[in-house]
């Protein structure tokens, strides 16, 4: 309603890299045996949520316009409880797992982190460069004008303050998430 | 995790672009749109004040306790069938409002589910499980989860046995009885979930309403098929009622007589003789109902029921 509102909402990437990237399989995933729920939930509701709450919340700084502002503060609010669900969930799971069981959670973690994460999934500057217009340029503008976006440079500092915050909470369970190399970002 | 099994293609690729969103079924858009705004929630939505346990004796209450433990299993069981058939629709690129609606439909039958449970804990007793285990198989699970997953079974078949057939029966005999739920407490928990499964209801007719022009023959033959195995399979195994239950099963004369000793002290439920007249009334309803479409269910004999 948002983009619709604001003029059209776009049905199409129209551009493969963005679409395949934005579209991952994760409802089957979830139906896989070989994918424990811990490692699901870990990957999924520690990881990825909880970078998209706080890319919200960032987007939510940034914004100016109270209708946009709105709708990020009520998206933001439903998301922090289903990150708050993962981090309880994994809490009442993880101390009890064995040693494959927590392997399968650092596997599953590093997995998304470094293969859909920092693939672009969540944000456009991480796609390959040839698939990052027009949509980088459209979420500048929006950042902006203040219609709840972020520039490439505070997402940067949120993925980085995420992936610090997901590493802190796995080392409270000895969980320890090795770093992950990336072309533009380094180890990470 | 992901980039092995993709790089196996041991996920079936989903086709998500383009995505438009606007509305293609405006009926079941409507519907989404209520259930945004029906919203209730059992811990303060129901007048707990008015239940008052202490009047009613051990026999009634521990009858009621089973008839809405047993409400509590088959709620429960529908909690997963949403997202099974949600990702059955993500799988065949099934038009969005339909997926809109069904985020809403787990979240009510997660609603139904604690209040069942809520209702029977404050009447004294949540039963976890049938008293003999082997019931289980018959209260446990109507098997949608499982025909959500198989290729074999058309999302038509699932629509006709689950929402057209299942669900309308339910809520027939819920519509028949719950005047005679005299307390207070109990009534409002009925007509609560009964609003909610009216939706449910309305929305799986509109989508076969609107599909069937397109049915195939296949088609048809698979919604006969579905929907028989529901009445057959479910229906007279006692999945919703015990006493419909041809063989029995292992259920105890307790566990079997228990919807018409609740419904009897107006705490849920009903009678053998409400079976008898809803029954019959909703096959012929809804065999008259898919007629147009094609569909031509058999005349069951059941008996209890006899012919019908």
């Amino acid at each position: 309603m948002l983009a619709e509102r604001l003029g059209g909402y776009e049905p199409d990437p129209g551009e493969p890299g963005l679409a395949r990237v934005s579209n991952q399989p994760f409802a089957q995933v979830a139906l896989d045996g070989d994918v424990p729920v811990e490692a699901y939930i870990a990957a999924l509701g520690a990881l990825d949520d909880q970078l998209d709450l706080n890319l919200y919340v960032s987007h939510l700084q940034q914004s100016k316009d109270e209708t946009v502002r709105t709708a990020l503060r009520l998206i933001a609010s439903d998301r922090a409880r289903h990150v708050a669900f993962a981090w309880a969930f994994l809490d009442h799971r993880v101390p009890a797992l064995d040693a494959r069981g927590r392997s399968a959670v650092i596997d599953a973690v590093h997995d998304v982190l470094a293969n859909v994460i920092l693939a672009g999934y969540r944000n456009t500057w991480l796609l390959p460069e040839k698939s990052r217009e027009p949509w980088l340029g459209a979420e500048e503008e929006t950042a902006r004008q203040g219609l709840g976006a972020s520039s490439a440079a505070q997402e940067r500092s949120v993925l980085r303050a995420t992936i610090a915050q997901v590493r802190e909470r796995f080392a409270a369970w000895k969980l320890e998430l090795p770093r992950v190399e990336h072309a533009e970002l380094g180890a990470i | 995790m992901l980039v092995d099994k993709q790089r196996a293609e041991a996920y079936l690729p989903e086709q998500r672009y383009p995505l438009p969103l606007s509305s293609a079924m405006p009926d079941v858009w409507e519907l989404w749109q209520r259930a945004k705004t029906l919203e209730w929630d059992p811990q303060t939505d129901i007048p707990w004040e008015d239940l008052h346990p202490e009047r009613y004796s051990a026999e009634q209450l521990l009858a009621a306790q089973m008839y809405w433990s047993r409400r509590t299993w088959g709620e429960y069981g529908a909690i997963s069938e949403s997202p099974a058939l949600l990702l059955r629709f993500c799988l065949e690129r099934r038009l969005p409002d339909l997926q809109f609606f069904f985020t809403m439909r787990t979240m009510e039958e997660g609603r139904h589910a604690e209040a069942s449970w809520l209702m029977a804990e404050r009447l004294g007793r949540y039963f976890p499980q049938p008293q003999n285990p082997p019931t289980a198989g018959a209260v446990g699970t109507h098997g949608v989860r499982r025909m959500a997953f198989d290729p074999e079974t058309s999302l038509e078949g699932i629509f006709a046995s689950l929402v057209c057939a299942a669900e309308e029966i339910l809520i027939d005999v819920f519509k028949s009885t719950v005047h005679k739920a005299t307390n207070q407490a109990v009534r409002r928990l009925m007509e609560l979930i009964l609003r909610d499964e009216v939706r449910h209801i309305a929305f799986g007719w509109q989508c076969l309403d609107a599909w069937a022009p397109s049915f195939t023959p296949e088609t048809v033959r698979n919604i006969e098929k579905a929907v028989t195995a529901m009445i057959e399979n479910v229906e007279f195994r006692g999945y919703r009622n015990l006493w419909l239950a041809i063989e029995g099963g292992s259920a105890t004369p307790a566990e079997i007589d228990a919807d018409r000793i609740s419904c009897e002290a107006g705490l849920g439920g009903n009678t053998p003789e409400d079976e008898m007249r809803v029954f019959p009334e909703f096959l012929a309803k809804i065999r008259k109902r898919m007629a147009p479409w094609g569909v031509n269910l058999p005349m069951f004999e059941h008996p209890r029921l006899g012919t019908v």
